[in-house]
């Protein structure tokens, strides 16, 4: 077995084991947060593979969960079917706002994906009728029993939400090694050049687009299931600018890097003990310090830390 | 004829690029293009291919008209162009970059690719191979994994050149192939570029060294301010006063 493989293994191993040290149930809510943040951020990850910019990734983020809030509670299906069909539903959306915008360069790109996010969180905000306006929709009911596991309890939801995030994890490794892969990152790299070979450069980004925000959709329906509560005050644009930060500080251009980036950030300010209103301000601290000292992210720790010469990691 | 240009224009604003230009191009020969700087030739490049569509005027490639198609279209047809300047894949290596350039004979599906099956390590493997071919033929295999910004200028160039083939070109547009090379290396390149004739493929070449334009060309079609000013062989563009003058300043037609 590779040196990878091995280490997919025992990552696993040790997270699949870690209730067994604690179960503490405010540990547990906060590695179960980080792993619904990291799935997302992966999505994120992928679309900027291709150089894109995206500043509105909650916005699919409660596409997710809303889709799944209403498929199960008003439609009355099961959250094993409305998960999947949570995250289609967001690459759906995704794609019908990406296609005419693709086109569209670098900054302002960037920008449009932003007043596209606020747009879809003032139709949640003026849709109380169907989408519970600004209080939100409470009771949301947690998924059903499967393989007679009740979600009753965190430790559930963590070996579920451990699950998904590997998952994600294989799907991304996949990703980067195939040539859909290469392909993404040449687009990165030049794209002119890419569509002077025969690149097709509108749809692969698409492609990127809408498997990022998949990936968002997902993370939202299970974010919804679990709080079992779901307001547009939880993807707002910070939740989205966070989604880039945790990029940036775990490192662009590794598949580790969201996972790192996830689990750093949101580890540091609890053991800093900040309170809610200062987790900007510590969170813009590390970016800054990250900017500078390891321009390309905690994954390139290790290297910098043996002396070898600088890896400069893609952003 | 495998190329036609007819009644192109473009215009930037108020700025008129090209002007009413009309030409043709045989197949398996060398077309030299030559001008002044600013005269258009590189946005007549990217109108060919595709990069931006003319304002008037019609591109037709065998037979079909491609005026408006998507550069990857372009590409897809079998004309193919290389950049001005080092456009590579810099943080990818050499043979990294010409397998990529093998797009589009990737026969296998999005899925295949993903789940590499059979089908797509296949096509890995062939485009591994016709890439060592590739990059020998252009003498670059000894730098094959060789980051590609870490590669002198010269051997940029011939990268770019090696990608251009991966696409299985009908029609090359080269945009300044030798500048910047030193003697020994343009004229291996130059060599190489009749080779590429001799085996078939058209050939359009922008250069600034009349030396090798008219050594390498059959035909040249020569650009001022977005016009064509004269269309001959070497020997009548040398000739024509116009041309003459429209240099004048410069190195000379010799």
């Amino acid at each position: 077995m590779d040196k990878r493989r091995l280490g997919h293994l025992v990552v696993l191993v040790a997270a699949a084991g870690f209730p067994a040290v604690s179960q503490d149930p405010y540990l547990l809510n906060l590695l179960i947060t980080t792993g619904i943040w990291t799935t997302s951020v992966w999505g994120v990850q992928l679309i900027m593979s291709t150089g894109q910019l995206t500043l509105g990734h909650a916005a699919y983020m409660a596409v997710g969960a809303y889709a799944s809030t209403l498929l199960v509670m008003k439609a009355g299906f099961s959250f094993w079917l409305a998960f999947p069909l949570s995250g289609l539903i967001s690459a759906l959306v995704a794609l019908l706002i990406g296609y005419p915008i693709l086109r569209i360069k670098g900054v302002y790109f960037a920008i449009i994906t932003f007043a596209f996010a606020e747009i879809i969180r003032l139709i949640i905000v003026n849709w109380p009728s169907l989408l519970g306006g600004y209080g939100g929709i409470p009771n949301i009911p947690a998924p059903q029993p499967i393989f007679s596991i009740r979600f009753t309890s965190r430790l559930p939801f963590y070996y579920l939400i451990l699950a998904i995030s590997f998952i994600t994890y294989l799907v991304m490794v996949r990703m980067e090694k195939s040539r859909i892969g290469k392909i993404f990152s040449s687009i990165h790299e030049s794209d002119t050049l890419a569509e002077s070979v025969g690149i097709n450069i509108m749809k692969y980004k698409l492609i990127a687009f809408g498997i990022g925000c998949f990936f968002a959709g997902l993370s939202g329906s299970f974010y919804a299931h679990y709080f079992n509560f779901t307001s547009p005050e939880f993807f707002t644009i910070w939740q989205s600018i966070y989604c880039l930060i945790f990029v940036l500080v775990g490192g662009a251009g590794s598949v580790l890097g969201p996972l790192l980036g996830s689990f750093f950030l949101t580890l540091v300010p609890e053991f800093l003990r900040v309170a809610r209103e200062y987790e900007p301000v510590v969170y813009a601290i590390i970016l800054i310090l990250i900017m500078f000292l390891l321009p390309g992210g905690l994954i390139t720790l290790p290297a910098r830390l043996l002396g070898q010469k600088k890896i400069l990691g893609r952003r | 004829m495998i190329l036609e240009i007819k009644g192109v224009t473009k215009h930037f604003g108020g700025l008129a690029a090209l002007s009413d230009l009309s030409f043709q191009v045989e197949p398996a020969t060398i077309l030299g293009l030559i001008g002044p700087n600013g005269a258009g030739k590189t946005t007549l490049f990217n109108v060919i291919s595709g990069f931006f569509p003319p304002t008037l005027g019609k591109v037709f490639f065998n037979g079909e008209d491609i005026t408006g198609l998507r550069p990857d279209q372009v590409a897809k047809k079998g004309l193919v162009r290389t950049f001005q300047g080092s456009n590579l894949f810099k943080h990818k290596t050499v043979l990294q970059n010409v397998i990529i350039a093998h797009h589009l004979q990737v026969k296998a599906s999005f899925w295949q690719l993903l789940m590499n099956n059979a089908r797509a390590k296949a096509d890995e493997a062939s485009a591994h191979k016709n890439s060592l071919d590739i990059l020998e033929y252009m003498g670059l295999k000894d730098m094959k994994d060789e980051l590609a910004q870490n590669l002198p200028h010269g051997h940029q160039r011939a990268l770019g050149v090696a990608m251009a083939m991966a696409a299985r070109p009908q029609l090359l547009l080269l945009d300044e192939p030798i500048t910047g090379m030193n003697v020994e290396e343009s004229q291996r390149f130059i060599e190489l570029i009749r080779g590429l004739r001799d085996r078939g493929i058209t050939l359009m070449v922008v250069e600034h060294d009349m030396k090798a334009i008219m050594g390498l060309s059959q035909r040249i079609v020569v650009l001022n301010y977005g016009r064509k000013i004269a269309e001959g062989s070497p020997q009548e563009i040398q000739k024509n006063q116009q041309v003459i003058e429209a240099y004048l300043g410069s190195e000379g037609l010799t």
